[in-house]
């Protein structure tokens, strides 16, 4: 067996030999740099159409639309509050996800993993949900007083789309959930495998 | 970014470039295209983390530490973002092996390719010429532990050898 694994030794060292960079340091610096500008926009994405659909709505509320009535004021703030808590788990989210450390063991890592894949399956499961019904609470709230200046047909057509778009958000939202019971399961397989000694 | 650093990146560049790619290379199964991805990944990592380096690992156990972790997650990562065949994925994940070989010792890499994710990795440290010491460090388990499964690992290796 050893003189099979000197061989397959000899061979992995002689191919080791034949492999050249295709790329300079330089090249690949200049690369490092593009990368972690598409990173930053990647990590922070869903944080800027958050704060993207926060700015219009609260200038919907206070310059477009102003609502009057206390129902309407209290649906309005609920809308709010859910976007700003939302922000704020997403940015907690990428704050904690900066702090996987691939220089790490690779059994440290692994459970680092699990723990950040855990966190955002609870973030996209029933806490999204649940901000997600009460922003639709939210917005029912608004409809009476919405009905007083606006006819049946807009508004059914406004509130159906914001169902239909509900609907396609829960849909995505369960699909990723079910990837990332996934990529728990794998990860923890991984760690299993590589700490047992079978 | 220093003179400096960059002089420094340079040298890591250099002199492990070829340690990173043919184990990037051997986790996917020859497929070059693949391998030079996960490589130039696993380079901006370094270079990102380059300034917690603090010595308390050699170099080289630090540049596997990245090396494995990479490995391990960009399957995983790519199977997300859909940017590849996903049956390709899964064939690297289940351990068959890809088309894509193309390098000089395409038997070599087939051999290894037949292997799980997990002992692909931990044999390359040791034809890499990695101590067991130095692979228990990498991955954070006992030296017994990596003992058992080397052993392990060069069976079913002699077995698909005896195969081919």
């Amino acid at each position: 067996m050893n003189n099979d694994f000197n061989d397959i030794q000899q061979l992995w060292n002689a191919e080791k030999d034949s492999l050249s960079a295709n790329e300079t340091s330089q090249e690949v610096l200049k690369k490092i740099t593009e990368k972690k500008n598409d990173s930053t926009k990647f990590h922070y994405g869903n944080v800027f159409v958050l704060l993207l659909t926060l700015i219009v709505i609260c200038t919907f509320f206070i310059f477009i639309a102003p609502v009057q009535e206390t129902l309407s004021r209290i649906g309005a703030g609920l809308m709010i509050g859910v976007l700003v808590i939302r922000i704020v788990v997403e940015i907690y989210s990428v704050k904690q996800s900066h702090k996987l450390d691939p220089t790490h063991n690779t059994v440290g890592n692994l459970s680092a993993s699990v723990q950040y894949l855990k966190l955002r399956r609870r973030i996209h499961g029933v806490f999204t949900i649940s901000l997600l019904v009460i922003y639709t609470i939210g917005l029912f709230m608004i409809f009476p007083e919405f009905l007083l200046y606006l006819s049946w047909v807009p508004m059914v057509v406004f509130y159906g789309m914001y169902l239909v778009s509900g609907i396609i958000i829960i849909l995505t939202l369960k699909k990723k959930i079910r990837q990332e019971l996934v990529d728990i399961e794998e990860t923890i397989e991984l760690r299993k495998a590589l700490t047992t000694t079978e | 970014m220093s003179k400096q650093d960059a002089q420094l990146f340079e040298s890591i560049y250099k002199d492990h470039y070829p340690m990173v790619y043919q184990m990037c290379l051997g986790y996917m199964k020859g497929d070059s295209a693949q391998a030079g991805d996960l490589t130039q990944e696993i380079f901006i990592i370094i270079w990102n983390k380059l300034s917690s380096f603090e010595g308390k690992s050699t170099l080289k156990t630090w540049i596997y530490r990245i090396t494995v972790n990479s490995c391990l997650q960009y399957l995983r990562k790519q199977k997300r973002k859909r940017s590849i065949q996903f049956e390709k994925i899964e064939g690297v994940l289940k351990n068959e092996p890809t088309e894509e070989v193309d390098t000089k010792n395409q038997s070599l890499y087939a051999a290894i390719g037949k292997l799980n994710e997990i002992d692909r990795l931990l044999i390359m440290m040791i034809l890499d010429g990695e101590t067991y010491d130095g692979v228990a460090e990498v991955i954070g388990i006992s030296v017994v532990n990596v003992r058992v499964k080397i052993h392990r690992i060069k069976q079913r290796l002699k077995k698909i050898l005896e195969n081919e």
